[in-house]
């Protein structure tokens, strides 16, 4: 280690230097052995250690006087919240940082697209007139609808039976008129709605 | 120094300020509160005694952790520059220097009014410190040149080595082994 005792212009210097524990172990050395031959080095160095002491007692003893205050504290605590900011947001690129290094970001767009297309397609079907079964496309249940081939598919059964239940239903009202046209002692007349012939032809 | 993270948090021993840097930058905020438990009390206590101001130390003491937390990613925990202790008080150190800076002009004048106060009335922040001893001791090291009691405060309260105190203050070693013992001389003679 490159020697520091050339640097230094006077005894204090060496001393304080020797008294802090800096000095290289080479030089540290050397003025333990000028230490061992002159008295009167030696004596400074007492009185040096001494003056250091006394120093560092007072201040230590200034600052006892004036211990740590709310206002120290409340300070204290600001710089440490700056600090604990300050690491939040060191952990916050971290955090988002995965999502910005996808390998092809691109096709994030490409399936976004295909999503909105779809949902489209979705809403301009929904709208389309609906293509519910017509009557005449039905075929009228054999009666008793009994009991079903086993060959229907459950589509064509269950179309089958909500007619039956709807023919009953309907069976029932007319049931129910004419048995209050009994109670009434009306003429039941089934008038059927027969179109007109043009007599003239 | 500690080098491998896990270890780091397993060790019952006191971590390093390097080590605590290093987890500060993964987002660790209680290693800021450690840092700062660590040398905010002696560095606060540093700056009043430079300023002779509890307000305007505050103030520097906060703008000082501003600028850690500005250029701490750029601080490189391996160098030999001193460390994060003599960072920290080599930034302290700056903003009381620009400070006097920018108030160069009023001190003197204030500083004139000041001395002639003090006389007369102890400082309301200093009243709890009744002895006769302790006023005596705070008066003399006020009245230090400013480069003294920058040497003897950076000894004292950053405990950094006159190596790194001759470093932060630019200025020969020789130069800030003599402040320091002529600080230390003018308060020996003052308190005797």
């Amino acid at each position: 280690m490159k020697s520091v005792l050339k640097q230094l212009a006077d005894n204090e210097s060496i001393l304080l230097m020797y008294l802090a524990d800096e000095l290289p172990p080479r030089d540290r050395q050397a003025v333990e052995q000028r230490l061992a031959s002159d008295g009167e080095l030696r004596r400074q160095l007492e009185a040096l250690s001494e003056l250091q002491e006394f120093c560092q007692k007072s201040i230590r003893a200034l600052d006892a006087q004036s211990p740590a205050d709310l206002t120290e504290s409340a300070t204290l605590r600001r710089a440490g919240r700056l600090l604990q900011q300050w690491a939040l947001l060191q952990r916050r690129p971290e955090e988002t940082g995965p999502l910005t290094t996808r390998p092809i970001p691109w096709l994030r767009y490409g399936l976004s697209a295909a999503a909105v297309m779809g949902l489209a397609y979705l809403v301009w079907w929904g709208n389309q007139p609906a293509s519910a079964p017509q009557l005449t496309d039905v075929v009228p249940p054999p009666n008793p609808p009994a009991q079903f081939d086993d060959t229907l598919s459950p589509d064509v059964k269950l179309s089958m039976l909500l007619d039956t239940m709807n023919a009953s239903a309907a069976d029932d009202s007319v049931d129910r008129q004419v048995a209050a046209a009994d109670a009434r002692g009306d003429d039941i007349n089934f008038s059927v709605d027969v179109p007109k012939q043009d007599d003239s032809q | 120094m500690d080098t491998v993270l896990s270890a780091d948090i397993t060790t019952p021993v006191q971590r390093s300020d390097e080590g605590l840097i290093r987890r500060l930058r993964v987002g660790d905020g209680a290693a800021g509160n450690e840092l700062v438990t660590r040398h905010g009390p002696a560095l606060l206590r540093y700056l009043r005694r430079l300023v002779r101001s509890d307000h305007l130390a505050e103030e520097l003491h906060q703008q000082t952790w501003t600028s850690i937390v500005e250029h701490l990613d750029r601080f490189d925990v391996g160098s030999a520059g001193g460390g994060f202790k003599a960072w920290l008080y080599r930034i302290a150190t700056n903003k009381a220097n620009d400070h006097w800076r920018s108030q160069g002009r009023e001190k003197s004048a204030k500083e004139g009014m000041r001395l002639i106060g003090e006389e007369m009335m102890p400082d309301a922040g200093h009243r709890a410190m009744n002895t006769e001893q302790h006023e005596k001791l705070r008066k003399a090291i006020d009245a230090l040149p400013e480069h003294q009691k920058q040497v003897l405060m950076l000894r004292y309260y950053g405990n950094l080595k006159f190596i790194e105190i001759a470093q932060m203050l630019g200025c020969p070693l020789n130069t800030a082994l003599g402040r320091m013992h002529k600080a230390m001389l003018r308060l020996k003679q003052v308190m005797s």
